[in-house]
């Protein structure tokens, strides 16, 4: 394991290995940063500030949302073996189940808990490539991606105003406290995948 | 690329005329033409290229860009009112006293759907010597022959405005001077907070007064801010006076018995210096607080790294042996990773070692698939200490937002009972009582008069500032979505722009800077960085990239822009010299125009932009013949005929 390797990246990553694999039998490396970075959008929907996430993703032209922290965590753990699986297609090792059991007892890694499990457990409603292309439609990576802009996401103090509109009505939507997070997040998902349908031609535009 | 959004109609000024102006002692009377691309007027140094320019600005202003201003921008109104005055000084100096009253200069431009023609003395800024305005099909709208030079003026003022789109003509003049117009001042609109965010209010605000308003409350922020500054530090001299006063001052107060009014306002009094000790005494908690809340978030800190640590040494005291490439490729291969030694028992002693947890290269015992006993134990102390803190901070955060509470709590109480008290000595007058006749304590209690008037002015110029700022955040919020909204469009045409000048992938952010909102750069995705490896020059042209980016942005799709632009090349190098003259040249090719001025020995800048525009989109106006030249400029006239001709030539050439 190389030195300096995030804990907060590794966690996450050895979760959404472990419950992606569950679903579809092996997770993709993009399917990790992805539903990292949903997880990250769902903890700031509770308020944290994506600062609290413990580490940042971009948007670059190789793939977006990409985490170089999760990278380097995929690559320390796969030399490490708590990472298995041929190519790209990751599964959680034996040695890897026992550590993530371990990570999951830490309080640090507590509040992340409820927005992983929400982000993996829309697989279960919404297909991986749907979540893909909403994610790509939710206003921060949507705008960075119109403009081709390399940038860091979600690096303001404060929440970006056309998110916390989206925010805000989903609240309103569903009442301020739903305690799992899940509803808030098929929910938005599925708002992100009719307005990317919308702007392909293949809905009718959503009325307010 | 078509930018949406705009709609304003800004000056787009097709001629111009001088009567009697000295400083061009050849050719003190001068009318020159604009087409459509750029105009550039090429000359030697000292022969007024920058007063040309900002004389185009004055005919249709009434007002000089300031060349030293006696502070920063802070507000469009303030900008128009404090350089009303500043036209006639400007022009002393370059028409001669003699020819002051008869100089004019006279500017047709088409605003919107209407043509003016505008002409004005060099005396007064708000009067004007002559108006005419015309409607599309040309005829005359508004005959003013018989008015009051004052009167037209006030009257252009409010038709321009209405027919660019604007709520005011300050703003008109702000967008002229500030936005359009890159002249001398070399005024960078990118790092000038209070100018970007009117610019951008303008440039991307739903409804134009919405930017009136947002300067007006910036005004008033400001205003409030400096006022209970002020207020604050005359109150604190006079607190400073009377202690001292006071700490020679002897004896005890004497009992009251002046009665219930005197009664009244003792314990009116009493009661403001409750609040004040409760103030003073939550002040301090709060402080308090403060600290040790920076002190465990550093604690807190310090922590998250030792985390960070103990979880690399967790994660490096396990390696899973079977997975380690170089057992893998002995283990597939049969073949030592190692030495290289290829025997089939190989890959089972291995297998034997790693099965029974040994090194299989020093034999050494291992744990096996389960995590590091020792090092999770440190991970897990770690954390439950990381836990233990982060309820501290929580704790801690959780009270400085309660004291913060209970301090604006008790400010409001300790105003009320300062009014309290006001009302009292306004409504009954100050009670005098025995104490009075000792005329130290009168002294002493003039002075807390004073002090308690002092700080209840201060608390209501804090109030109004508070409550501007709750009124200001609105509009920043709907400029902010507006922004979001159009940033797709604005931002590839500044990326555009500034690319074909600086060859960098630069992009602009908003940013929200306590209390307003701004630009910044940025560079492949990097906020400002690099930014300091720009030269002084390749700023200009960024910031020249900006202005053009928000031109085309708020420009309607039937009306152009026409940009100032003073001497811009600087002390560019050749290079960097011919993409300026290529980014100029993409701006004219979207249709806008450009007046400009430029040294006539900068050839490679005005040569780029000649190959690139042609003559088609390109007049060269030689200024060498409208002034007298020095003796050295003299010498080398066949030099500047020479430039002149190259640029000339490079027009002509594609046009053949």
């Amino acid at each position: 394991m190389r030195p300096g390797v995030n804990p907060y990246a590794c966690y996450d990553t050895l979760f959404v290995i472990s419950r992606t694999q569950q679903v579809m039998g092996n997770a993709m490396a993009g399917e990790v940063h992805l539903l990292a970075y949903l997880a990250c959008l769902l903890s700031m929907y509770r308020g944290r500030a994506a600062s609290d996430w413990g580490y940042w993703f971009i948007r670059s032209p190789y793939g977006a949302p990409y985490s170089s922290d999760i990278d380097r965590a995929v690559e320390s753990m796969q030399a490490n073996g708590w990472i298995g699986g041929v190519d790209r297609h990751l599964t959680l090792s034996s040695a890897g189940g026992l550590m993530l059991e371990t990570l999951s007892q830490l309080g640090q890694n507590g509040p992340r808990k409820g927005p992983l499990d929400a982000a993996c457990a829309s697989i279960l409603s919404v297909p991986m490539g749907i979540v893909r292309t909403a994610v790509s439609m939710e206003p921060e990576l949507r705008n960075a991606e119109a403009l081709s802009l390399d940038r860091t996401l979600l690096d303001e103090p404060e929440i970006p105003v056309p998110l916390h509109d989206q925010f805000e009505a989903l609240r309103r939507a569903l009442g301020i406290r739903v305690a799992d997070l899940m509803v808030p997040a098929v929910v938005w998902l599925s708002y992100l995948s009719r307005v990317a349908q919308e702007e392909m031609g293949m809905q009718e535009p959503l009325t307010p | 690329m078509p930018v949406r959004g705009g709609r304003l109609r800004m000056p787009r000024i097709r001629s111009i005329s001088l009567r009697n102006f000295s400083l061009f002692s050849k050719q003190p009377n001068l009318d020159l033409t604009f087409g459509d691309g750029v105009f550039c007027l090429a000359g030697a140094n000292g022969l007024g290229k920058s007063t040309f320019l900002a004389t185009v600005a004055y005919a249709v202003t009434g007002i000089v860009p300031p060349l030293k201003a006696k502070r920063g921008f802070t507000t469009v109104k303030e900008y128009y009112k404090s350089n009303l005055k500043s036209a006639p000084s400007f022009f002393r100096g370059r028409i001669a006293p003699q020819d002051m009253k008869d100089a004019l200069v006279t500017v047709e431009f088409v605003a919107g759907p209407s043509a003016y023609v505008v002409t004005r003395g060099f005396a007064r800024s708000n009067e004007l010597i002559g108006l005419e305005i015309r409607d599309s099909a040309d005829c005359v709208i508004l005959d003013t022959s018989e008015w009051e030079p004052k009167k037209r003026h006030s009257e252009y003022s409010h038709r321009v405005a209405a027919d660019v789109g604007l709520a005011a003509f300050e703003q008109l003049v702000f967008l002229e001077h500030m936005v359009l117009a890159f002249d001398e001042r070399r005024h960078l609109l990118f790092w000038d907070d209070r100018a970007i965010e009117q610019a951008l209010y303008m440039a991307f605000g739903v409804d134009p007064r919405h930017a009136q308003a947002a300067d007006d409350l910036r005004k008033e922020i400001s205003k409030h801010d400096s006022l209970a500054r002020s207020t604050d530090w005359e109150a604190s001299k006079l607190r400073t006076q009377r202690n001292s006063i006071a700490a020679n001052a002897q004896g005890a107060s004497e009992e009251d018995t002046a009665g219930d009014a005197l009664a009244e306002y003792r314990s009116l009094s009493e009661h403001l210096e409750e609040g004040q000790d409760t103030v003073s005494r939550l002040l301090d908690e709060v402080q308090a607080k403060e600290l040790d809340f920076a002190r465990t978030s550093a604690e807190y800190t310090t922590l998250r790294q030792e985390y960070s640590e103990a979880f690399s040494a967790l994660a490096q005291g396990s390696p899973v042996l079977a997975h380690h490439p170089l057992v893998r490729t002995s283990l597939s291969e049969s073949r030592c990773g190692l030495c290289g030694t290829s025997d089939a028992g190989i890959a089972d002693r291995i297998r034997e070692r790693v099965g029974a947890a040994e090194c299989p290269l020093c034999g050494s015992r291992l744990h096996g698939d389960e995590p590091d006993a020792k090092a999770a134990r440190r991970l897990k102390q770690i954390d439950r200490k990381l836990a233990e803190v982060q309820r501290k901070v929580d704790a801690l955060g959780q009270l400085r937002q309660e004291l913060r509470g209970d301090l604006s709590t008790a400010e409001e109480a300790l105003l009320q009972a300062r009014e309290g008290l006001a009302t009292f000595e306004k409504t009954y007058g100050r009670p005098r009582s025995d104490d009075d006749s000792d005329p130290l304590e009168a002294l002493l209690r003039r002075y807390d008069e004073q002090i308690r008037e002092l700080e209840r002015t201060k608390d209501r110029y804090n109030a109004v500032k508070r409550q501007k700022l709750r009124e200001l955040r609105p509009l920043q919020q709907a400029l902010q979505r507006r922004y979001s909204e159009a940033e797709r469009e604005f931002v590839p045409v500044f990326q555009k722009l500034a690319s074909l000048f600086l060859g960098l992938d630069l992009g602009i952010k908003m940013k929200h800077r306590e209390p307003g909102v701004g630009l910044i750069l940025t560079v492949s995705g990097s906020e400002r960085r690099q930014l300091d490896q720009l030269s002084e020059s390749q700023r200009f042209f960024l910031d020249i990239a900006l202005r053009m980016a928000l031109a085309q942005y708020f420009s309607a799709d039937d009306s152009k822009a026409q940009l100032l632009i003073d001497t811009p090349e600087g002390s560019l190098d050749i290079a960097y010299e011919s993409n300026a003259g290529e980014m100029l040249a993409e701006f004219a090719r979207t249709g806008h125009s450009i007046i400009m001025s430029a040294n006539i020995n900068t050839s490679a800048l005005l040569r780029s932009l000649a190959e690139k525009c042609t003559s088609r989109q390109m007049t060269l106006c030689r200024m060498t013949p409208w002034a007298e030249l020095s003796e050295v400029q003299k010498q080398h006239e066949r030099d500047f005929d020479g430039a002149y001709g190259r640029i000339e030539r490079q027009l002509a050439r594609r046009r053949r």
